[in-house]
């Protein structure tokens, strides 16, 4: 489903991602892990548009897209919910969950993914006309996955969707990411939790200072010893 | 009617003017951070436009149309060359583009109609006094297309898909294009919304007070400014009533400074400005923000 082949991007001289590659299968969950400032986030955002790579190749459905715009990617369905939620708290709910289907023009798909979206995270309804600055962390998290389902994604990208939330969010985010798989979503997560994305994903990438370090079944890198100690603190 | 309320309704007609025109100012500002001191020549523009207009075609109408259309296109050919070349570069750097573009536009004003003061004459029906008093039909017809504009633009902005992707893009431009918004798109239509309203009120600001010349805009236009930074930059209803309220001092202060005093009627209007800001450093109705990367 996605194909990132050498990717490197920089920010003016600083090498942010030095040459990496990975692939997404459809149905999967694959995460990127790896501490802070070692180039997922970065990853992220080449891969939805946000960043121009500067060398490498993103395929997705074997198509080319490094150079397609972020609006145009959001149409072929490749919706990333970026690090700290970035919903837009001067706009209600609603509106934010509008927004997430800008691009979609058929009305009836958008009326069946917002019950879905209500189905899953019941408080979004309870708050609907609500300015959603006033929402909680975990809340806020909540309504910025419920808005990229609404775009109707074919490939999820989740930017720490864990981070700074409380640890019933964390779990209850997690949750609701497996659901998500077994909807037939394909997700990409990053993740600075690595013990979380561990048990969650199928498959893992370690990346440290822009570089993949080591990548295999999530299962066994549980297992794995260099990860348990630098990644894991040991105590599991 | 008494001295107060005639001046009061001269500053409030003036305001309005203002209030046009800080409204272009911040919708534009919301979305790009970019302060574009270009924006006021745009009246100056819209003014010859509708002025040669009326001098071919005898026709008032046609004249307000073509001259909104005319203004809308230098604004958007404006954005397209000065401004979306540097869209990644620093607002100082957008800032002092503008700048540069306020200066070539008026030169080129300078070159083609020379620097003479114009009249701008309008029929005698617009001058003509209502039951007596102070305020004429000119004054009823700036209030009135002054309201049903912002009327206009504010459901725009409230109601619409577009002025949704509008006030997304102004809080958070990155994650609007996560969305699925076209960035330009919604940049385009600021610029249209907004040099429509400058040229609205290059007409309605001539039709009010006659005379005009290449350098007319720059002044407004930092006046206009100045309304949009007292209501608080960004905010659609800060700038209506930001201008509203540099309108009414500006004549309050013409009107009832002490003899000598009121010729400094602009320098009190910024004195203003100065004190609006010190208590309140987002404007009356400004919401601070992070500054972002």
């Amino acid at each position: 489903m996605l194909e990132v082949k050498n990717l490197k991007v920089s920010y003016g001289h600083i090498d942010a991602v030095r040459g990496i590659s990975f692939r997404v299968e459809p149905g999967e969950i694959v995460s990127l892990i790896g501490s802070n400032g070692a180039g997922k986030s970065t990853t992220l955002r080449a891969i939805s548009g946000l960043i121009k790579s500067r060398a490498g190749n993103i395929l997705f459905e074997e198509k080319q897209v490094e150079n397609i715009p972020p609006h145009e990617l959001v149409k072929l369905g490749i919706i990333h919910v970026p690090e700290g939620r970035q919903i837009f708290g001067r706009l209600t709910v609603a509106e934010n969950l509008a927004l997430g289907g800008y691009r979609v023009r058929d009305k009836r798909a958008l009326a069946k993914r917002l019950q879905d979206v209500f189905e899953l995270f019941p408080i979004l309804k309870e708050r609907y006309r609500q300015s959603a600055g006033v929402l909680s962390g975990g809340e806020q998290q909540m309504l910025a996955i419920g808005r990229a389902l609404i775009a109707g994604p074919k490939l999820l990208l989740l930017d720490e969707p864990s981070l700074g939330l409380a640890p019933i969010y964390v779990q209850r985010v997690m949750d609701v990411i497996s659901r998500l798989r077994d909807r037939g979503i394909t997700i990409l997560l990053v993740e600075q939790n690595a013990h979380e994305a561990l048990h969650i994903s199928d498959k893992t990438w370690l990346l440290e200072n822009g570089r993949i370090v080591l990548f295999g079944k999530s299962g066994e890198l549980l297992l794995d010893q260099q990860i348990r100690d630098s990644y894991l603190g040991g105590g599991i | 009617m008494d001295f107060f309320t005639g001046s009061l309704l001269s500053g409030l007609q003036l305001g309005s003017i203002y209030a046009l025109i800080a409204i272009g100012y911040s919708i534009v500002y919301g979305i790009l951070r970019l302060i574009n001191f270009a924006h006021g020549d745009l009246l100056m523009v819209a003014t010859y436009a509708a002025w040669i207009l009326i001098a071919r075609s005898q026709s008032l109408a046609f004249a307000v149309v073509g001259s909104v259309a005319i203004t809308i296109v230098f604004g958007l050919v404006i954005e397209r060359v000065a401004y979306r070349p540097l869209r990644d570069a620093g607002e100082e750097t957008t800032l002092v583009t503008s700048l540069a573009v306020s200066i070539f536009l008026q030169n080129l004003f300078l070159m083609v109609f020379t620097p003479k003061n114009q009249a701008f004459l309008l029929p005698d029906f617009f001058s003509q006094k209502i039951l007596n008093v102070s305020i004429t039909n000119m004054s009823v017809v700036i209030f009135v297309v002054t309201g049903i504009l912002i009327a206009v633009v504010s459901l725009i902005i409230k109601k619409t898909k577009l002025g949704m992707a509008m006030r997304a893009c102004a809080e958070n431009s990155g994650a609007a294009k996560l969305m699925g918004i076209n960035l330009n798109g919604v940049v385009i239509f600021a610029f249209v919304v907004g040099s429509a309203l400058a040229a609205v009120a290059g007409v309605l600001y001539s039709g009010q007070y006659v005379s005009f010349n290449p350098s007319m805009g720059f002044m407004i236009g930092i006046k206009a400014f100045a309304a949009a930074v007292i209501g608080g930059i960004g905010s659609f209803a800060g700038a209506a009533a930001g201008g509203l309220l540099l309108g009414v001092l500006e004549i309050l202060f013409a009107c009832y400074l002490p003899q000598g005093a009121g010729v400094y009627q602009t320098a009190f209007v910024f004195l203003v400005l100065i004190i609006v800001l010190l208590v309140k450093p987002n404007g009356l109705f400004g919401v601070a923000e992070e500054r972002r990367s």
